[in-house]
């Protein structure tokens, strides 16, 4: 019954509007909810996994209501669903055209030349590679759960797809599907993913706040927006399996991507069990960026709990704030 | 029997029967018997006649398989689920079976089905690696089982160990769970099993691309789009974007030259207009002063004007040039137009 009840549990907390669109790629702006006490906007890149809704799943468990609380302005761009007319974006469309069409949008309705570009997960890896790109553009960098070295010894979902032939996957299915990518995800750790969670699930039914939030995480989980294939087949092979972008032999459209050419401020937030992306799957961006003012952060817990758990509400806005607010 | 053409001729008759049959009301009869009269005449010429055909196992082979096989669904592709439909589950389309018939299996198809013939046999192919690249997996998988339940009950008999503390049925799962957890981690970080799962992966990817293929041939049959036209669209359509993305920014700069252009014509009017009064004023003053030529300061300034404007950025001058009206434009510090300082 419990469940029954907890079956339309909405995820997303705060008011915003969509301000831009390119595609099917929505950049939207969210309500500020007090003073803007630092004038240069935050612009979200999300990964193209999953949906960004994730870090606003709801009202007590919403990094970016916090951010908003704490006086900052914030952005976020929505990848939306890739349909099967989007296979033949790559990573310069996504990159060169959706993240930098996102911050000129931002920066002239702020009136500021630059943005603190703040990436989540693939996105991050995004906002590394459009920061090395684009480094006047960008005032400071915050990373979150970023793969930046793929061939750290306990990266299993980089050990799994060491001998996946990428070029015939995509060339037999165009885009990858959601589904797929989540029987993945679910493989790393199938008896607690696919069978333990479900069973904690009964242990919470009296509890139809705790219920409803699983079922938040499970919508999110499970809503699963497909991967461009071409894209796909960029971002798997040469970072992935190649482990291009620490060798400084990624390149986005036809321009290579130097990490020495993020100069600018960095914050470097991992978690540190994180079985997604290990911690020194993230840590290695320190080795190779070439800011003076970076700054590695840990936080206890894994690669979702950074966002949605009640200690990362508590630590992380505000890391994040006062951190923006010395530079 | 490769040595023998009369095999072969006899696999031939046979072949030629069982399809002949397929078009006539109880088909099967013409397994069992040994008319042949539409074209025994054609056989009589290689010395056959129309005696009885063929060997016996081929003549059984052929007939058990092709009949299975056009009664499977055709829409019981290797990933639909259900693999009592496929037609190549049943053990005798594996290269194994029968020993006789094998090395024709292998022959490269020729005629007018060549291609056709070709897709199919890559079907049969793939499917069969993929059954054996997920066997091959679930058997690494079965292993981790085994560790997993190994350790379980040497951890519940170790009376030091973690299975002393359980005192529920919970506990007692949540224990197998880590363990099991760990074993399968243990596997999965093996390089054997990166390869296996890469395997099963890629095994099924073709056998995907391979269904696709044939799909596309039935497709373009019946004159409607293949998954290779439109993946051809959608590479074009992307290649044209970028192209008017490009030619809209050319079109931006040239807007800009554009409005640099008429800002120019409206300088030359402002300083035709400015000579034109200068000279007037000359006219008027040269009886009691000497001539006098245009101001230089303004020519000056004019010319800075469009020199600082040039070396604007390519954003700097959008902007400008789509919020500057040219009447509006600046000469000398007098602002053109409406005549307002």
């Amino acid at each position: 019954m419990r469940l029954e009840a907890a079956k339309d549990a909405e995820l997303g907390s705060c008011a915003r509007r969509e301000v831009f669109r390119i595609d099917n790629v929505v950049l939207y702006h969210y309500h500020v909810r007090t003073v803007v006490n630092n004038p240069v906007p935050v612009l979200i890149v999300y990964a193209l996994v999953n949906r960004p809704d994730m870090a606003d799943l709801q009202s007590d468990r919403s990094l970016i209501r916090s951010l908003l609380d704490r006086g900052l302005d914030v952005y976020l761009i929505d990848w939306g669903y890739p349909d099967g007319a989007d296979r033949a974006l790559t990573l310069e469309d996504y990159i060169c055209r959706y993240v930098d069409g996102a911050v000129d949008f931002v920066c002239e309705a702020a009136h500021q030349t630059q943005v603190n570009l703040f990436g989540i997960c693939q996105g991050g890896t995004f906002s590394v590679c459009y920061s090395a790109l684009n480094p006047t553009k960008v005032r400071n960098l915050i990373t979150t759960v970023t793969p930046i070295d793929f061939h750290t010894p306990n990266d299993m979902l980089s050990h799994l797809f060491r001998h996946v032939d990428v070029d015939l996957l995509v060339d037999s299915s165009g885009n990858i599907s959601g589904d797929m990518l989540n029987m993945i995800f679910l493989s790393l750790k199938p008896f607690r993913l696919a069978q333990q969670k479900y069973v904690h699930m009964v242990d919470g039914l009296d509890d139809l706040e705790a219920t409803r939030m699983f079922m938040r995480m499970e919508k999110w989980i499970f809503d699963s927006p497909a991967l461009a294939g071409a894209a796909f087949r960029e971002f798997a092979i040469g970072f992935y399996q190649k482990n291009n972008l620490i060798k400084g032999a990624v390149t986005i459209g036809d321009r290579r991507v130097d990490l020495k050419q993020v100069r600018m401020p960095v914050l470097n937030i991992y978690a540190s069990n994180d079985h997604l992306v290990p911690p020194a799957a993230s840590l290695a961006l320190g080795e190779h960026v070439g800011s003076d003012d970076y700054q590695a952060l840990e936080f206890p817990g894994g690669h979702i709990g950074l966002y949605v758990s009640l200690t990362a509400h508590e630590i992380l806005p505000s890391a994040i704030h006062e951190w923006l607010g010395q530079r | 029997m490769a040595n023998d053409p009369n095999v072969w001729l006899e696999m031939q008759q046979q072949f030629q029967r069982f399809w002949q049959g397929l078009q006539q009301p109880g088909s099967n009869e013409i397994y069992q018997g040994t008319q042949d009269r539409d074209l025994g005449g054609l056989w009589s010429q290689f010395g056959l006649g129309s005696s009885p055909v063929g060997p016996e196992v081929f003549s059984q082979w052929l007939n058990k398989n092709l009949l299975e096989f056009l009664g499977a669904p055709l829409w019981s592709s290797p990933f639909a689920g259900n693999n009592s439909a496929n037609p190549f589950v049943n053990s005798s389309w594996s290269p194994m079976a029968p020993s006789e018939f094998a090395p024709m299996k292998e022959l490269p198809p020729i005629g007018l089905n060549r291609e056709s013939e070709l897709r199919w046999r890559e079907l049969r192919d793939a499917y069969a690696e993929q059954i054996k690249a997920t066997s091959q997996l679930g058997r690494r998988l079965a292993g981790v089982y085994s560790t997993a339940l190994k350790r379980f009950k040497q951890t519940l008999s170790d009376p030091s160990g973690d299975g002393e503390d359980i005192t529920s049925l919970r506990e007692l799962y949540d224990l197998w769970v880590s363990i099991a957890e760990q074993a399968y981690a243990e596997q999965v970080m093996t390089a054997d099993y990166s390869k296996a799962f890469g395997n099963c992966i890629n095994t099924s990817a073709r056998a995907a691309k391979a269904w696709q293929e044939l799909s596309d041939e039935v497709q373009q049959s019946i004159n409607l789009p293949t998954r290779r036209e439109l993946d051809s669209v959608i590479e074009r359509q992307h290649a044209l974007q970028a192209t008017v993305r490009a030619l809209g920014e050319r079109l931006d700069n040239d807007k800009d030259l554009s409005a640099l252009s008429d800002q120019i014509d409206t300088l030359s009017q402002r300083l035709d207009g400015l000579s034109q009064v200068a000279s007037d004023k000359s006219r008027q003053a040269v009886s009691a002063k000497p001539k006098k030529s245009t101001p230089p300061s303004v020519v000056a300034q004019a010319s800075s004007n469009i020199k600082s404007k040039r070396s604007r950025s390519p954003s700097q001058r959008r902007r400008k040039a789509s919020a500057q009206p040219a009447h509006e434009f600046d000469i000398g510090g007098i602002v053109s137009g409406d005549g307002q300082r």
